[in-house]
């Protein structure tokens, strides 16, 4: 006796799957799908994309955080992080970079916490160079060592940052989401 | 009985040698580097700058880089051996279509040196569990299948009138696993719902794919080490059924308090807490067989690992329940405590038992024992402290890290210096860890150079 | 209260869906394929390796 019908079993089996779908992947799709853009939120820049696909490739997201919490849950608020995110705020995320640690600060709007190029650069350098207890990675590989042009920045005495890291810093800067949500 | 079953026992077994071994080597050849590239990872949070100037080697692509090796590469590996071994067994049957097997195993690895490779250099694809670029993704999906095919074939010309709760697992994964990579590889998801996606097939990876394997290895090796029945098999089989409908609405507990709608947030959270009902179901069956055999786990060192997992099951769920809740979640979340409980599940439970049933299949399919049974206790040792450490110094440095932070007098570098001494005990229960997996492989590889006393026949299990 | 419509057509979907579960069940226990059952626990015995 097989206690159960095989068929009955893998039907059962693919609507347990179907099931879960339908409500944590479908339903929400069709709502959130109907969510346009947050009016005054801008499309990546080609540069600003290019930083974004830099960041990717560095794996910030798996110490940083893109989303701010609501008043009472948590100290984003209080911590001055930017008001709560909505689904309309990522409209041009993809992939999206939600994140779920914080082993560094939220940066969803980094850019208008921490709106210096210099500081930026200097700490993507290396972050021990700002912030003496930062347990964050160097990435020097987005500098080069060369005589710098009047209009750089030049770290460390001698090194100027190259495209992936000027684009990096664009996207950062860009990250902006303080506007009232409509 | 069971002298007329001996040819058909060692025609299955000799049947799996190749495919298993096959899958267990690799498995293990991933696990030793999904062990370097954690303990690395950890270590850079005790030395940021070391190793600090080399792209390949920076903690964004090595962290995840770990992730990927252990999970599709070892766990995956050593799973599908030993479903592939369980599935002959459980139905009377030596392995079928052994080709689409060791095929499978050189397109799983194919597709693993690609995705990893792909990480390292700079290719990922963003998305937590889900790094790999579709080339990888179109490998292993293709391995699975293979290996799925092997497995319904064999399934399908089974001797037994009654399919054991293993099998019901079993075959659960092979459909569930494959419709859940593709769909979730898709590349047509962006935004919020990304962020959805993600975390419904992340969580659902281990609801469809790793928790069944370990599940079907524990209810059959608890049982049949220890030689009496389930406790109540009729309860397991009711158990499966509210796993599978309750464990698929998880996944959306990874986003609690982010911008993703509140009801949605609620239906993970209760499908979290009535996860209690399929974990009572297991720990009844795992751990009421076991009572009154605990002398057993000072003699078999397979079932000491197993035991250990199936412990670790039962924690590690009622932790789960208990940390999807909001108020919960509002510390929680964000921290080290994530970790933590991730290593309980994944290494606490299903690696331990992974480990058990390797050291129960290996010896049969290659006809040759273990040498050093002291190795192997101290495998166990190293390992079992090593997690243990670990899950103490992540959950714990994390639950202090999510109350610092919550707290918004306290400085975030003072959250920084607050984790560090955890981040270092981390380090070190790595370092025990991975001693741990060298004595294993070492110990595998003397099994496969013949190093140590050949097997004799009819050994009580 | 202004439901959309959408809502509307997910709550019928979802009542029809609850509904073939339900009759499944009920045919399932009259089929007896949930007759309570613990002998299935000892078939992994059958290939034992010496007699105990």
């Amino acid at each position: 006796m097989m206690f159960i019908r095989l068929s009955v079993f893998f039907a059962g089996v693919l609507a347990a799957l179907f099931l879960g779908w339908a409500a944590l992947v479908g339903v929400p799709g069709v709502q959130i799908a109907a969510v346009p853009p947050q009016p005054d939120l801008r499309p990546y820049t080609f540069e600003q994309a290019h930083g974004r696909q830099v960041y990717i490739r560095e794996g910030c997201m798996y110490c940083h955080s893109q989303q701010t919490r609501p008043q009472g849950f948590g100290a984003d608020q209080p911590r001055r992080w930017g008001r709560p995110s909505v689904p309309g705020d990522y409209f041009y995320d993809q992939p999206h970079l939600l994140g779920t640690m914080r082993t560094g600060p939220d940066l969803l709007n980094i850019g208008a916490r921490q709106s210096s190029r210099d500081w930026h650069l200097a700490h993507l350098y290396n972050p021990r160079t700002v912030t003496p207890q930062s347990l964050m990675p160097p990435f020097p590989w987005l500098f080069e060592e060369r005589a710098a042009e009047p209009s750089e920045t030049v770290v460390h005495g001698r090194f100027v940052a190259n495209r992936d890291g000027l684009d990096l810093i664009e996207y950062l800067l860009s990250m902006n989401r303080t506007y009232p949500v409509r | 009985m069971s002298d007329s079953l001996l040819p058909l026992r060692r025609e299955m077994d000799e049947r799996a040698a190749l495919p298993v071994l096959l899958y267990f080597g690799t498995g293990i050849l991933w696990l030793l580097a999904g062990t370097v590239l954690g303990v690395a990872s950890s270590l850079k949070f005790n030395a940021p700058d070391w190793l600090g100037s080399v792209p390949a080697l920076t903690f964004g692509r090595i962290r995840p880089a770990h992730l990927n090796a252990v999970m599709y590469g070892w766990a995956s590996l050593a799973g599908a051996g030993c479903m592939v071994w369980l599935t002959s067994r459980l139905c009377q049957v030596p392995v079928q279509w052994r080709g689409c097997l060791i095929a499978s195993a050189a397109l799983w690895n194919a597709g693993l040196v690609y995705g990893v490779g792909s990480i390292l250099l700079g290719y990922s694809a963003g998305v937590e569990w889900l790094e790999f670029p579709l080339a990888a993704v179109a490998l292993i999906a293709l391995a699975f299948l293979l290996y799925a095919a092997s497995i319904l074939r064999t399934f399908s010309l089974r001797k037994v009138d009654h399919v054991y709760v293993s099998l019901w697992y079993i075959l659960a994964s092979v459909v569930w696993f494959p419709l859940l990579y593709v769909v979730a590889n898709l590349p047509i998801y962006s935004g919020v719902v990304h962020g959805v996606v993600n975390w419904w097939y992340a969580h659902n990876a281990l609801a469809v794919w790793f928790t069944p394997v370990g599940l079907a290895l524990a209810y059959y090796f608890i049982p049949k080490i220890i030689g009496r029945p389930l406790y109540s098999y009729y309860l397991s089989l009711l158990g499966f059924w509210t796993f599978a409908l309750f464990y698929n609405w998880n996944g959306v507990h990874h986003l609690v308090g982010g911008p993703v709608p509140n009801w949605l947030q609620t239906i993970s959270i209760i499908a979290s807490v009535m996860m209690v009902i399929p974990v009572l179901a297991v720990a009844v069956n795992h751990h009421l067989t076991t009572l009154g055999n605990f002398r057993m786990l000072r003699t078999s060192l397979e079932l000491r690992f197993i035991v250990f997992g199936a412990m670790s099951y039962t924690a590690v769920s009622f932790q789960g329940s208990m940390e999807s809740l909001r108020s919960v979640q509002e510390t929680l979340h964000f921290t080290h405590y994530t970790i933590g409980h991730a290593h309980l599940g994944v290494y606490g439970f299903l690696t331990m038992i992974l480990f058990g049933a390797m050291y129960y299949i290996t010896p049969r399919v290659a006809r040759w024992d273990w040498p050093r049974p002291g190795w192997i206790s101290a495998h166990f040792w190293l390992t079992a402290a090593g997690i243990l450490i670990y899950v103490g110094a992540t959950c714990w440095g994390g639950f202090l890290q999510g109350r610092a932070l919550n707290n918004p007098a306290e400085p975030f570098t003072d959250v920084v210096e607050l984790t560090r001494p955890y981040l270092l005990l981390r380090t070190i229960s790595g370092v025990l860890i991975g001693a741990g997996h060298l004595i294993f492989a070492a110990l595998f590889a003397q099994v496969l150079r013949r190093m140590g006393p050949r097997r004799e026949e009819a050994v009580t299990p | 209260m202004n439901i959309p419509p959408a809502v509307l057509v997910l709550v019928a979907v979802a009542l029809a869906g609850a509904g073939v579960a339900l009759a499944a069940f009920v045919w399932a226990v009259r089929d007896g394929q949930l007759d309570p059952t613990n002998a299935g626990g000892s078939v992994i015995f059958e290939d034992d390796e010496a007699p105990r």
